[in-house]
């Protein structure tokens, strides 16, 4: 009986210490796992990063050849329109805080 | 092909609305400063406006133009308990060759900051829907600021940068067509510039790395 009751004792001691390996390992997978997860979410929008670049890259280079084309000075032209404009007259925070409900939008 | 024609349709196909979806900027940075610096950084909404990178400007053809800039950032503090903050923020952004103000892209972020310990906090901001906003449906930042990031040198504090962008369709269009109008024979290049995808992700990639970059 005490034979028994000791290998019950060791075999319970040894589950629980069993469990307690396979806690921290899946603690640690968890971990793993999520960091895994973010490295993969941060890989996902520098690719898309990419693609939209890319695309926007051939746009401009297309329309800067028929404007080269067209023979117009760029340089010019583009510092003359990019000039910078005055700005037009806008909300402060205490106005956009005291509307009580968004300005209606259509 | 005759090269007026060309740009002719280029044009009015240049203006239609495409679905603006939601975007998503996921960054991680590691940087040479304290935890205490880059805490400062980030809060300083009022300066928002005035600092480097609130501007998104792109060389072109040997000239440096400004398509998007921050024109206010006003801030009101709704609390302060500890070190811990929650502060309301209003930016309007300008577009380039844009005067009428009914279509500055503007919005209200709630902006919160929690620390966790002496070493690390965390600032989340979200566009405040109820209120007045333009160009955007919808905007989180949200940032994670370790001073012992396991990714980064022993020396240096991590920034993990979450951005999500969801730009409304028909604003952004009417903004794009906004600036067109006094473009020219430059639209078609002002067109291939505005991508709607990209309308709002540049610049919130662009202030970011630029405010990273002076710590």
């Amino acid at each position: 009986m005490k034979t028994k009751s000791t290998l019950i004792a060791l075999t319970v001691c040894l589950s629980v210490s069993a469990c307690g390996v396979a806690t921290t390992a899946n603690s640690h997978l968890g971990n793993l796992d999520q960091t895994s997860q973010k490295m993969l979410d941060e890989l996902k929008s520098s690719r898309e990063q990419l693609e939209v670049a890319t695309r926007q890259s051939e746009r401009i280079a297309d329309a800067l050849v028929a404007l080269k084309d067209l023979g117009f000075d760029l340089v010019k032209m583009l510092q003359s329109t990019f000039a910078p404009k005055p700005s037009g007259q806008t909300d402060n925070i205490d106005d956009v805080l005291n509307q009580t409900q968004e300005v209606p939008r259509e | 092909m005759n090269k007026t024609l060309l740009l002719s349709w280029l044009l009015p196909l240049s203006i239609l609305a495409t679905d603006a979806r939601a975007v998503e900027i996921a960054e991680h940075h590691c940087v040479d400063a304290r935890v205490n610096a880059v805490h400062t950084l980030f809060t300083r909404y009022s300066d928002y406006a005035t600092m480097p990178g609130s501007a998104y400007t792109v060389g072109l053809a040997g000239a440096k133009i400004d398509l998007i800039k921050m024109i206010k950032s006003q801030a009101k503090k709704v609390s302060e308990t500890g070190r811990d903050s929650k502060n309301l923020v209003w930016v309007v952004l300008q577009p380039a060759l844009v005067e009428d103000s009914k279509v500055y892209p503007r919005f209200l972020l709630d902006c919160s900051v929690a620390w966790s310990d002496l070493t690390s906090f965390k600032q989340n901001c979200a566009l405040q829907k109820e209120k007045q906003h333009y160009g955007l449906d919808d905007l989180t930042i949200a940032i994670d600021v370790k001073e012992q990031d396991s990714s980064c040198k022993h020396h240096e504090t991590g920034i993990r940068l979450r951005i999500n962008i969801t730009g409304n369709n028909k604003e952004i269009a009417e903004i794009k067509k906004a600036t067109l109008a006094p473009a020219g024979v430059l639209a078609p290049l002002i067109s291939a510039l505005f991508d709607e995808d990209a309308f709002f992700r540049n610049y919130f990639r662009n202030i970011y790395d630029e405010w990273i970059k002076t710590l």
